[in-house]
């Protein structure tokens, strides 16, 4: 396997086109630190990366998993098995269907492709890769595609160990080792989220770290059952209740990973989402892979459930099993409602095959995704967020096996800290509320919770642990989630776009404002305001197929005094041809408690698409005038006089050779008002025999000119004028502020710590009791 | 009965409850003529450009507003108003998914999804370019 990778591998660093990966992905004039990015571009290389995680665990395993290692091992190999055979690449007739097992990353263009070139036996001089796609060349591509694979692959961990486990019949030994598994993958995959989030944020120009899509979603589900089933494998860990839930949630991350991976790759969001991979035609082949590693694992958890150990007594309502259990079936909940809307095109296309075999219509059963994607799972999500913030504060005041009453000191404990947290949180988020224009009820809940969440978990950290790190890594984690939750409620209510200034005329009722003043013009040189900014377009600057746009703000306080200035670079992409724009990348300004995000949403047809401006020069209408000298023509905004001969021509454009008789036309045009003169010399030449013409332009007017003949008798000549539209220099620029969106990072960061600390822990805790 | 089971029960009775209202969400996309009916309702109408038709995009004049015609699924034509800027690539754009409502004879669209062919394509298309030169 690494010798594969490593085959592909300087296949692209050397570009060699022969092989189709090789083109598909890069190109003359890829940068070298992006080849990483564009070996797991495709289908192939991202399988590829998955397999090598998966060996690289598998090494650790081989040391770590002692007893557990036969089981465990076995199973590994088993998805090693299936990953594989989806990069083998074998084409075969199974009866009369043709089957295609796997996308060979080695195949060769010739056998992929069919076009007249492969004829040439030279036809690898001739083509060029493709290259990456550029919204992929980002430093973000390179670090997050192997730390979200790392994160898949070690979702596999917990749910070998689970299967291991149900086959043994070792239904509580397979707790321990399981959880520092299982917490590393938490930290991980939770990472390769997030890093996904900051790289669409920085850029792309959607605006915002996260859209609900579904590739994003089914990232997002598995890890949300994970961190349930951590949980429950706790409570299993220190009391020997959840351990069945724990077995199926398990069993469940690992199997919505493979859903997920059947999303993404087999073609079926198409539509619905942004970033999938195109179809390869392995749809079957992921769906047996998917059902494989679904249903024995379920039959097996059926059959043995009877087997499995469970407390005979109840949780205790007072206990801290009770409510991690409550917390995860919350996860779970959420996790129901995201791949409930996500899945709709599977059942689309479940529908489409039920009334293709049955014959009944089925077209009217389809569905379709809700309208605002968003504001969907926000509206639903809101909650989850509410109860888990509450629920991951507040219950680690409660202790483990409490009985059915609890006891005095510790009900004073819990009444007090908790008490007391909620009353200054109602105090904290009344006025954090008035002052941040947070106005739905709903919003104010997760405003309370957060903060409750913040403060608690805060307070849990000082007084309770007093500085014992190697403890503190739960309270660290479930502080993380009460940040980010305040980040997210901040940044995401509080988005403003600052770019406002025109008002359409088209408003309508019930369109917000938002709707209809998103972009404002910026003509360059000329500054504009714009929500307390004065903005200017100052130029732009072309570096390889990147051009920037400096654009300068200036903040203004009430008596329009300059506070502060700064200067932002949104850019964009040209394709190969330089003919296109390619991409929009954004540009931000960051701030502690805020960042100013921008980027250009439109620019002068002249500038995005040269093949338009071409068609338009080759269609251009001129029209001869016979000037004799001193006579004047006039065009729709100036008026060009004929001054006279010149028969040494300062035309750029003409190159003097032997035996040229040239002669130029000195025009002089001048604006309507004659406050505005310029100069056009078009030539005349006669080369060897043939009349040759020169034109010339002012570029400034869009005016061009052709000289087309002289009469020597007349003394008169023809010139021809043409007039397009003058250069134009503008940019439509797009800019949001979101305010504290730092927190988002910052409770992303701390959750991830926590994880890594509760893991370090275990491993410690393990080792010296094996000592 | 068990704490376990009462928490079980209202759970699933809340998941039921909260799938139904999810589902009232995904509306099957609808036509010009049937958005027509409740002009001022935001509906999701989903079509093809027309590409003979002019698209108009000025932004001196106003960047929030680009306008173009589209047909939708029973080939209906009619004028559309974007309350944003043109998209990049707008013109290869296979299908459109428009969200807004009807006012008078035009569609004012406040979001716009569209999906471009696919990059495969577009790289055959490529091959075959190389080769005529």
């Amino acid at each position: 396997m690494f010798a594969v990778i490593a085959c592909v591998f300087y296949v692209m660093i050397s570009q060699y086109y022969e092989y189709d990966y090789a083109l598909q992905h890069v190109s003359d004039d890829l940068d070298f630190k992006y080849i990483f990015s564009a070996f797991w571009e495709g289908q192939e290389g991202s399988f590829m990366l998955w397999i090598f995680w998966h060996a690289i665990l598998g090494f650790v395993l081989m040391r770590t998993a002692k007893e557990w290692e036969a089981p465990v091992l076995s199973i590994l190999s088993l998805i090693q098995f299936f990953l594989i055979s989806m990069i083998v690449g074998l084409y075969f007739y199974f009866g009369d269907e043709f089957v295609k097992l796997g996308s060979n990353p080695l195949a060769l263009t010739r056998d992929v492709r069919d076009a007249p070139i492969f004829a040439n036996p030279n036809y690898v001089q001739f083509i060029n890769g493709n290259g990456l796609n550029p919204l992929l060349q980002n430093y973000w591509m390179t670090i997050h595609p192997p730390t979200l694979f790392l994160g898949f692959s070690s979702v596999a961990i917990p749910y070998i160990y689970a299967i291991a486990g149900l086959w043994t019949g070792k239904h509580k030994e397979w707790l321990k080792p399981v959880l520092p598994w299982a917490l590393f993958s938490c930290a991980i995959l939770g990472t390769g989220i997030m890093m996904g989030g900051a790289w669409a944020y920085e850029a792309l120009s959607f605006g915002g770290y996260w859209a609900w899509d579904p590739v994003e979603n089914m990232s997002l589900v598995p890890w949300i059952v994970l961190i349930a089933g951590m949980h429950t494998a706790l409570v299993a860990n220190s009391t020997g209740y959840s351990i069945k839930s724990t077995y199926l949630f398990f069993i469940m991350s690992f199997v919505l990973i493979l859903y997920s991976t059947f999303l993404t790759r087999s073609g079926v969001l198409g539509d619905t989402s942004v970033h999938a991979f195109t179809e390869m035609g392995m749809e079957w082949q992921l769906v047996i892979f998917l059902m494989s590693f679904f249903l024995p694992p379920i039959g097996l958890l059926i059959w043995r459930r009877k087997d499995i150990p469970s407390p005979k007594r109840e949780e205790s309502l007072y206990s801290r099993e009770f409510w991690i259990f409550i917390g995860a079936l919350v996860l779970i909940f959420s996790s129901i409602l995201i791949s409930f809307t996500t899945s709709i095109p599977v059942y689309n296309r479940i529908f489409d095959w039920f009334g293709g075999v049955s014959g009944i219509d089925t077209s009217s059963w389809r569905r379709r995704p809700p309208i605002d994607v968003i504001d969907h799972y926000n509206r639903y999500q809101l909650w989850i967020g509410v109860l888990i913030a509450v629920l991951s504060s507040a219950a680690q005041y409660l202790r483990y096996k409490e009985g059915s009453k609890m006891a005095d000191s510790q009900v004073k404990k819990f009444v007090l800290n908790i008490g007391f947290a909620a009353i200054l949180t109602s105090i904290i988020s009344f006025g954090v509320a008035y002052f941040s224009n947070i106005f739905a009820w709903q919003y104010k809940l997760l405003l309370w919770a957060s903060i409750f969440s913040v403060l608690v978990n805060v307070n849990y950290l000082l007084s309770v642990i007093k500085g014992n790190l190697r403890l503190a890594g739960s309270a660290t984690a479930h502080l993380g989630i009460g940040v980010l939750l305040m980040g997210v409620l901040f940044s995401g209510v509080n988005k403003d776009f600052v770019s406002r200034g025109f008002m359409d005329t088209t408003m309508i009722e019930g369109l917000t404002e938002e709707d209809a003043d998103k972009n404002i013009l910026l003509p360059k040189g000329l500054p504009t305001e714009m929500s307390g900014y004065l903005v200017t377009y100052l130029g732009d600057e072309i570096d390889g197929f990147t051009r920037r746009f400096n654009v300068n703000y200036k903040k203004l306080d009430d008596d329009k005094q300059v506070v502060e200035e700064f200067t932002l670079q949104p850019n964009i992409l040209y394709n190969k041809l330089m003919t296109k724009v390619a991409a929009s990348n954004p540009d931000t300004k960051h701030y502690l408690h805020k960042d100013i995000f921008t980027h250009i949403v439109g620019l002068p047809i002249s500038e995005v698409d040269k093949e338009a401006v071409k068609e338009e020069v080759d269609t251009l209408v001129y029209t001869p005038h016979i000037l004799g000298q001193g006579d004047t023509i006039f065009t729709s905004k100036n008026y060009v006089i004929f001054n006279g001969f010149n028969q040494r021509p300062t035309n750029k454009e003409y190159e003097a050779r032997e035996g040229d008789i040239p002669v130029a036309a000195d025009l002089i045009v001048k604006s309507l008002d004659r406050s505005k003169l310029w100069r056009a010399e078009p030539v005349y030449l006669v080369r060897e025999s043939f009349g040759v013409s020169i034109d010339d332009q002012i570029e400034e007017l869009g005016l061009k000119f052709k000289f087309t003949k002289v009469d020597p008798k007349a003394r008169k000549i023809t010139i021809e004028v043409a007039e397009t539209k003058p250069r134009q220099e503008y940019i439509v620029l797009q800019a949001i502020l979101f305010p504290w969106i730092n927190l988002v990072w910052l409770g992303t960061i701390l959750g991830i710590l926590g994880l890594l600390m509760s893991m370090t822990h275990r491993i410690l805790s393990k080792r010296s009791k094996a000592n | 009965m068990k704490k376990t089971h009462i928490i079980g029960i209202v759970l699933i009775a809340i998941a039921i409850g909260a799938l139904m209202s999810m589902v009232g969400e995904m509306s099957p996309y609808m036509s010009f003529d049937e958005a027509a009916k409740y002009p001022g309702t935001k509906f999701q109408v989903v079509g093809q450009l027309s590409k003979d038709k002019e698209m108009i995009y000025n932004p001196e004049v106003n960047p929030n507003h680009f306008s173009f015609y589209m047909k939708d699924q029973n080939e209906e034509e009619r004028k559309v108003v974007l309350l944003d800027a043109k998209p990049q690539d707008f013109e290869r754009s296979e299908e459109i998914v428009l969200t807004g409502s009807m006012k008078g004879d035009e569609f004012i669209a406040s979001s716009m999804l569209m999906k471009c062919p696919s990059k495969y394509v577009e790289e055959e298309v490529r091959l075959k370019e190389i080769t005529y030169q």
